[in-house]
Formats: C-alpha cells, sequence, structure tokens
C-alpha cells in the first residue's frame, strides 16, 4: 500500500509539473521580445566593426560607385553575407538561384550571399529567436506587418545606415524618391532599405465586368458607399438567390474609411482611432464614437436586411470563397491600384474580369514605406558588404530579376519584351518580387500592362498624402489598452459592420465596452505623440 | 474470457463509441474533402462523399513529391534513432534514480524534477543549439531537444522503482556486474513501460515540427510535419493579412483545399497504421502498475 500511494502521488506531481511546463513555456514566448535587449546590449561595442572598415577602405574611397565597378572586388576580402527574408513555402531549387545570385556578387563585390528564407506563417517566431539569441546574421527582411520594423529598429536589432548609404549606397540612395528615405526614419535615424513598389492606395468597389454588361450599371455615379446602392437593388431584383455584395466579418467600414472623409492610425486589425483628413490640426477621436459609423452602420442594417449581403457575413473570413463559387458579385477593396486588376481577378472572381469603382483619389496612408524592407543586422560582421549588396539588389535589374523570377527557360519564359510568364513547376515560383529589392526594377507579370510601373510611378508621385505621412505610433506603453479594445472590436465589429445586427441597439454597447476598454486611453496617447511628431516638423 | 453486457458496462461502451466516432469522423471528412473536386468543395461545402471525385489534390502533392520523400526520410529517420537513443537515455536515468541504495538519488531526481518546472526558453535554447552546439540545419538539432524528457523519466522511475530491491540484491550477489543488471534484469522486466515510453517518444518525434522551424533551412531536411504545417498555414497566413492585397499576391495560386487535405492524409497515414501494432503493449503497460496495487 505504500509503494502504491508514493507511486499516486508521483503521477499527481508529474501531472501538476506538466501544467506548470506548459505554462512556463508560454511565459517565455511572451518574454522574447524584451530579452532582445540584453542580446544588443552586449553588441554595443562596435570594436569589430571598426576594424572591418579598415579592411574595405578601398572600397570607400572609390565613393560613388564602390559596388558597380568591377575593378574593385580584387581588392575586397571575400566574405559570406546571410540573408533571411520572407518566402512562400519551400522552392525546391534555391540552390541554383543561390548559385547565379553568387556568380553576380562574386564578380561585383567579391560576396557570397546565403539564401535564408522562411515561410510567413513561421516568420514572426523565428525571426525574434534570431533577433534575440544575437545571431550574426547580414540582412534580414522586416516591415510593419510582420517582424516589425520600428519596434526592433528601437530596441536597437538593426544597424542605423546613414552612414553606409553614403559611402557604399550611393546609387541606391539617388534612385528613391525622398519620401521613401522619410519613411524609414526611426529617430532620425534610417534603419532600413524599404523597397521601392506602388505605395498607394485607393478605396472603393470591385465589379465583375459581366454584371456590369448584363444589369447597365453606372458606376460613374457612385461618389460615396451609399450610391452602390441601386445597383445592388437591381441585381437582387433579377436574382434573388445571389449576394450583390459580399462581404467578410471585418465589413467594409474600415477598408472605405477613408471615402468617409476620416484617416485612420493603424493601431489594431480595424483601426479605431483617426481624424477628419481635412482638418490640418490632426484632433483624433473614437471613430466608432463618430456620426460617420453610425450612419455606416445604419445604411449596411438597412442592405443586409434587404438581402443585399450575404447572410454568412458577420462570419465569413473571406470575400474570395464567396465570390469564387459564383454566389456573390460586388465587393470592396483599399487597394485598387493600377495593374491589381488582374490579381484582384485572378484572386476573387476566377479570372473573370473585373472594373474598378474608385471613392477616392490615391491616397498615401502614414507609412506604406515600411511595409517592406531589408535591414542590416546590428551583429553583422560585414555591415559595409551587406550595404554594396543591398545596393546591387536594388540597382542591378539582372540580380534583382534572377531572385524574383529565377533563371530564364527554366522557372520563366520571356512573353513580352520586359514580361514573362512564371512556370508553376519550375522550381522556383515564389510570387513575391517585393522581399528582394526595387520592384519598379523587375520583369512584368503576364497580363499586366506594359506601362504598369509607369503609372505606378505616376501615382506615387501624385497620389494625395495622409496629414501624418511618416508618423510611426510608438504603442509600447499601451499593451493592455490595446489587447482590450482588439476583443471588444472582434466582438462587436463582425455584427454592426456587416449589418447583421441592429445599430439602435448595439452601437451604445459597443462604445460603451470601447470606453470602458480604455479607447480614450489610447486617443489621448496618440494625441500626445502626434503633436510632438508635429512639433518637430 | 468472455464478458456479459450488463447495464453498466453497455452505458461504459456506447460513450467510448461515440468517443471514438466523435474522432474519426473528421478524419472521414478529411479523407472526403483530399478526394473531392475542388469547385466543388467551394460551390456546396465539405461533403461526407466527394460530390465530384478528384484526385487532382494527391496529383498536386506528389508532383512535388521529392519533397514529400526528402520529409518522411528525414522523419523516419529522426523518428527511430531519436526513440532508440531517448528511451535508452531515459531508462537508464530513470533506473539510477530509482535505485533505494542509490546515495544521491533525492538531489538527482529533485533535478530532474526541476526541469519540468523551469526552463530555459526557446531563445537560450536557440543560442545553444546554433552558437555552442553548430547544429543548425544539422538533423541533430532535431533529435537531441527531445531525446529526455523529464516526465517521462519520471513515468520510468515510477515503474521502475516497483521492482522489488531483493531480485537486483540476489543478482549481484550471483555476482552480476551493473550493466549486466540493468540490461539483462531490468530492462526485460519493465518491457511494458519501455513500450509506453517508446511509443510516446516516437509520437513526440513523429509530430514535432518546431525544432525544425527554428533550426533547419535546408529543404532536404525539413521533417514531415513542419511541411504539413507550411502547407496549411501558407494560405491561411495571407488572407488574415489584409496587406496581401496591396503587394497583388495571387492568392489563387497557393494549394488548394483538396490538396491541403491530401498532404494531411499523407503526413498522418504511417502512424496510424503503426499505432495499432503497439497498442497491445500500451495498454499493458498503462495498466500493469493498476494490477500489482
Amino acid at each position: 500500500m505504500v509503494t502504491s500511494s508514493m507511486g499516486k502521488k508521483m503521477w499527481g506531481s508529474a501531472l501538476v509539473a506538466c501544467l506548470m511546463f506548459g505554462l512556463a513555456a508560454c511565459g517565455n514566448n511572451g518574454n522574447n521580445s524584451n530579452s532582445g535587449d540584453a542580446a544588443n546590449a552586449a553588441n554595443a561595442d562596435t570594436s569589430g566593426n571598426a576594424a572591418a572598415n579598415g579592411n574595405t577602405s578601398a572600397g570607400a574611397t572609390n565613393g560613388t560607385n564602390a559596388s558597380g565597378d568591377a575593378a574593385d572586388a580584387s581588392k575586397l576580402e571575400p566574405v559570406d553575407l546571410t540573408w533571411y527574408y520572407l518566402q512562400p513555402g519551400a522552392q525546391s531549387d534555391l540552390s541554383s538561384i543561390e548559385d547565379a545570385v553568387n556568380k553576380i556578387t562574386q564578380a561585383k563585390i567579391n560576396a557570397t550571399v546565403k539564401l535564408k528564407p522562411i515561410d510567413g506563417g513561421e516568420y514572426n517566431q523565428r525571426m525574434n529567436t534570431v533577433a534575440a539569441s544575437g545571431e550574426a546574421y547580414d540582412i534580414g527582411w522586416t516591415s510593419n506587418w510582420l517582424f516589425d520594423y520600428v519596434g526592433n529598429a528601437n530596441k536597437g536589432v538593426f544597424k542605423p545606415l546613414d552612414d553606409l548609404l553614403d559611402k557604399y549606397g550611393v546609387e541606391l540612395k539617388a534612385s528613391l524618391p525622398d519620401f521613401m528615405w522619410e519613411q524609414v526614419k526611426v529617430g532620425g535615424h534610417i534603419y532600413g532599405v524599404p523597397n521601392y513598389q506602388s505605395v498607394t492606395g485607393r478605396e472603393g468597389f470591385v465589379v465583375p465586368q459581366d454584371i456590369i454588361d448584363k444589369y447597365k450599371l453606372d458606376l460613374s455615379t457612385v461618389k460615396k458607399f451609399e450610391d452602390i446602392a441601386p445597383a445592388l437593388d437591381a441585381i437582387k431584383k433579377a436574382e434573388p438567390k445571389m449576394s450583390p455584395i459580399v462581404m467578410d466579418r471585418n465589413g467594409m467600414f474600415g477598408y472605405l474609411i477613408n471615402s468617409q472623409g476620416i484617416d485612420s492610425i493603424p493601431v489594431t486589425s480595424q483601426n479605431p482611432i483617426g481624424f477628419y483628413n481635412t482638418d490640418d490640426t490632426v484632433k483624433l477621436f473614437n471613430v466608432y464614437a463618430s456620426p460617420e459609423f453610425k450612419h455606416y452602420a445604419e445604411v449596411v442594417r438597412d442592405w443586409y436586411q434587404k438581402g443585399y449581403v450575404n447572410a454568412d457575413a458577420p462570419t465569413n473570413k473571406s470575400v474570395d470563397d464567396v465570390t469564387k463559387a459564383g454566389q456573390g458579385y460586388i465587393t470592396y477593396s483599399n487597394g485598387l491600384n493600377p495593374g491589381s486588376e488582374v490579381s484582384m481577378s485572378n484572386n476573387r472572381y476566377n479570372g473573370k474580369p473585373v472594373v474598378f469603382a474608385p471613392l477616392t483619389n490615391f491616397l498615401i496612408s502614414s507609412n506604406p514605406g515600411i511595409a517592406t524592407v531589408n535591414a542590416i543586422s546590428a551583429n553583422s560582421k560585414n555591415p559595409e558588404r551587406a550595404m554594396m549588396f543591398l545596393n546591387l539588389v536594388n540597382t542591378d535589374k539582372e540580380l534583382y530579376n534572377l531572385l524574383s523570377f529565377g533563371i530564364e527557360g527554366k522557372h520563366y519564359d520571356k512573353v513580352g519584351d520586359n514580361t514573362v510568364k512564371v512556370k508553376e513547376d519550375g522550381g522556383y515560383a515564389n510570387n513575391y518580387p517585393w522581399v528582394y529589392g526595387d520592384t519598379f526594377n523587375g520583369y512584368l507579370m503576364d497580363g499586366q500592362a506594359a506601362d504598369t510601373f509607369e503609372v505606378q510611378k505616376k501615382t506615387n508621385a501624385e497620389a494625395t498624402p495622409t496629414k501624418i505621412v511618416g508618423f510611426k505610433f510608438d504603442t509600447s506603453s499601451l499593451t493592455a489598452e490595446i489587447a482590450n479594445v482588439q476583443s471588444v472590436l472582434d466582438e462587436y465589429m463582425p455584427g454592426l459592420s456587416t449589418g447583421a445586427v441592429d445599430p439602435a441597439k448595439k452601437l451604445p454597447d459597443f462604445l460603451d465596452r470601447l470606453q470602458k476598454a480604455g479607447i480614450d486611453k489610447i486617443v489621448a496617447e496618440a494625441q500626445k505623440q502626434v503633436d510632438a511628431w508635429k512639433a518637430s516638423k | 474470457m468472455k464478458q456479459t453486457l450488463t447495464g453498466g458496462r453497455a452505458v461504459v461502451n456506447a460513450i467510448f463509441c461515440l468517443i471514438s466516432i466523435a474522432m474519426i469522423i473528421p478524419f472521414l471528412l478529411v479523407i472526403s474533402i483530399s478526394l473531392s473536386d475542388e469547385q466543388s468543395l467551394l460551390e456546396h461545402g465539405y461533403k461526407w462523399f466527394p460530390e465530384k471525385f478528384s484526385t487532382l489534390g494527391y496529383q498536386v502533392m506528389l508532383r512535388s513529391s521529392h519533397a514529400i520523400v526528402h520529409a518522411y526520410g528525414v522523419t523516419i529517420l529522426v523518428t527511430v534513432i531519436g526513440s532508440l537513443a531517448g528511451l535508452l537515455l531515459t531508462a537508464m536515468t530513470a533506473y539510477t534514480i530509482s535505485r533505494k541504495d542509490y546515495r544521491y538519488r533525492k538531489p538527482l531526481t529533485f533535478y530532474v524534477f526541476f526541469t519540468m518546472l523551469f526552463q530555459g526558453g526557446i531563445v537560450p535554447l536557440y543560442i545553444l543549439m546554433t552558437r555552442y552546439l553548430h547544429l543548425r540545419n544539422s538533423v541533430w538539432a532535431l533529435v537531441l531537444p527531445l531525446l529526455i524528457s523529464p516526465f517521462y523519466v519520471m513515468i520510468m522511475k515510477g515503474f521502475l522503482g516497483k521492482i522489488p530491491g531483493e531480485i537486483i540484491e540476489s543478482v549481484k550477489v550471483d555476482g552480476a556486474s551493473e550493466w549486466r543488471i540493468f540490461f539483462q534484469i531490468v530492462l526485460p522486466l519493465s518491457k511494458p513501460a519501455l513500450v509506453t515510453v517508446g511509443l510516446m517518444l516516437s509520437f513526440g518525434y513523429w509530430n514535432d515540427w518546431f525544432n525544425g522551424l527554428l533550426f533547419i533551412d535546408d529543404p532536404n531536411k525539413v521533417p514531415l510535419q513542419l511541411l504539413l504545417y507550411r502547407n496549411m498555414n501558407a494560405i491561411e497566413f495571407l488572407k488574415a493579412t489584409a496587406i496581401a492585397q496591396h503587394f497583388n499576391i495571387d492568392v489563387s495560386k497557393l494549394p488548394s483545399l483538396s490538396a491541403r487535405m491530401a498532404m494531411t492524409i499523407l503526413a498522418a497515414g504511417p502512424m496510424m497504421i503503426v499505432f495499432p501494432f503497439f497498442q497491445r503493449y500500451f495498454v499493458g503497460g498503462l495498466t500493469v502498475g493498476a494490477i500489482k496495487e
């Protein structure tokens, strides 16, 4: 009996231990971001870099074309660079890309590059671990939506590039418009090289061409989101089983917020704070307490009751599935950029032609420039060479296209002067050209108009930037409030924003809960930071 | 030995039947989806029997068959090496701390137990593996972290503790060395516990993807579950990321629903076939302690 009760105890404590073990593991996850500081403190010592500077002084004196000149390469010590970046799935033929890349880089900057792609779902976890461990990698891809650029720059994960750019990245610096460099500044320093691309957004509806023809829709009269209602009505009358407009659980409000006169600051998945986009003083407020949101909620409520909206909208995670299955027609987006008709039609309408009905001009939000950035690690042993490499990727079209599309004939076919068709089974079809560098140096995808890049560059230059372009909201003191607000949004927005619940009943509840969750504190802190940011301009 | 079906027993049986059905049904649904035509899935949703039969999902997965074959190879290798080595080390540790005549039994037990409560966490693990052991991209990075689990050591110790000390004593008197006692007396006596722990270890290895995620870059060394995890995640990731719209990513080119389900079947398959063979021992291992009470 004694032994058996001992045995039971053992099992019991083992069980308890097992639970504790799980908790401890969670706690550690949460702390990952903090441990980065310790790792970086250890790297503050830059003596290693100083030595490396001496080695490459030959390159430095050449100044303007340190990287372009093949004669330089022989004077440089051979080095190995590592580059972590985002790639969808494993590409089986990556090694032949790496070989071809190294042929170019060895000739031009006497460096080889080890490509270390990481899948999207793993990127945050993996890169946070790499950064916190103080690993000596050279280049890491970062952004404002994955492996946070601003937060990590503040923590010292990345090297300030101002001097390196002036010495080894002269061509690169000149190749991008100044506002892009403004975008990547954190605390006055540049910490990363932005991958230049279409930086604009435009809000509006996406309408399949066959519906326009069938119902003789006149999209030119659609100036506000509610102006689409007559079209919805016409479709509903003729095809009562279809959903004239398809929404997901986020509804339209956040996507079409600018068309309602409000500019928002990214905080949570549905941005809860904003200001009127004509207001020069940038007075922030809770957007859900605004008359605009009330009006929106009432309009979509009416739509939902009339059957314009797909009935499963509050639980639907993706509009694509509904439209692809042919159960609905009109959708909406805030990314109606020139050239995006092709991907929009493939993603949502099985390749059927679509027409955009924009509600706004082309817009530039506060931080489109940090949506895709390559930064040099603070632990890099060869930051000079890494800079030369980034300079090369952003200015050498051959290298850029090699990384983006692979090897001609093997991974893609040329179907036009500057247009390619990627072979799906070629072993390198990664579809993420914006990860590597300046996308305007690349080939066009089959189906994009020949002047796509010119048009995109032009819209970039002519677009209306938000009044707070370049402002970066530091949310580190607000984590609890943001999490609380997020959970209130998750609870109420699917119903209110799709019209599934009555705003007369639920909206007051929603606002009350937001209040309790601390939205006012977020507004106040954001206002403080915006005011300070404005004063510093 | 036949048992009559009394009322109470019938209820118990019914409950377990329901639990089993609850586990089997989703799996059948996955099989059905993996054999369905993509378009019919979008139009009619999931069905118990494929609306329109199609093996395209499997064709898509097998088109990149060398990735799957490699992943299988890696996972099998890691599972076999890891389970055998892990089992030996677990048994040795457990045996040592179960011997009542071992002076440091208590502190050592506490030392093992302590790691169940507190552990270094991911970052120190990552630093240790990459910077000190230099095991990045090595199959050992998949084997070592799971080699000894304190939990299994404790289970094993609980079992070995019940082997009467007198047996060991008497063999000692007959002149057997410690090694011989361990390998020829103790191990054969603890077969049920070994099979139980061995099975749990091998499940651990078979289902592990996290170590692969942290330490493996080389596409030829990716374990099976990580491959599955990636396939399942790629679409979710892009769809959850509204920014995908900005980048004009063509989501239509990502693995389709049926292909992902086909991958699930391919990854889960072998373990389901292996499990019944061990089940006999597994049940034995779980109940041995109880019978002795």
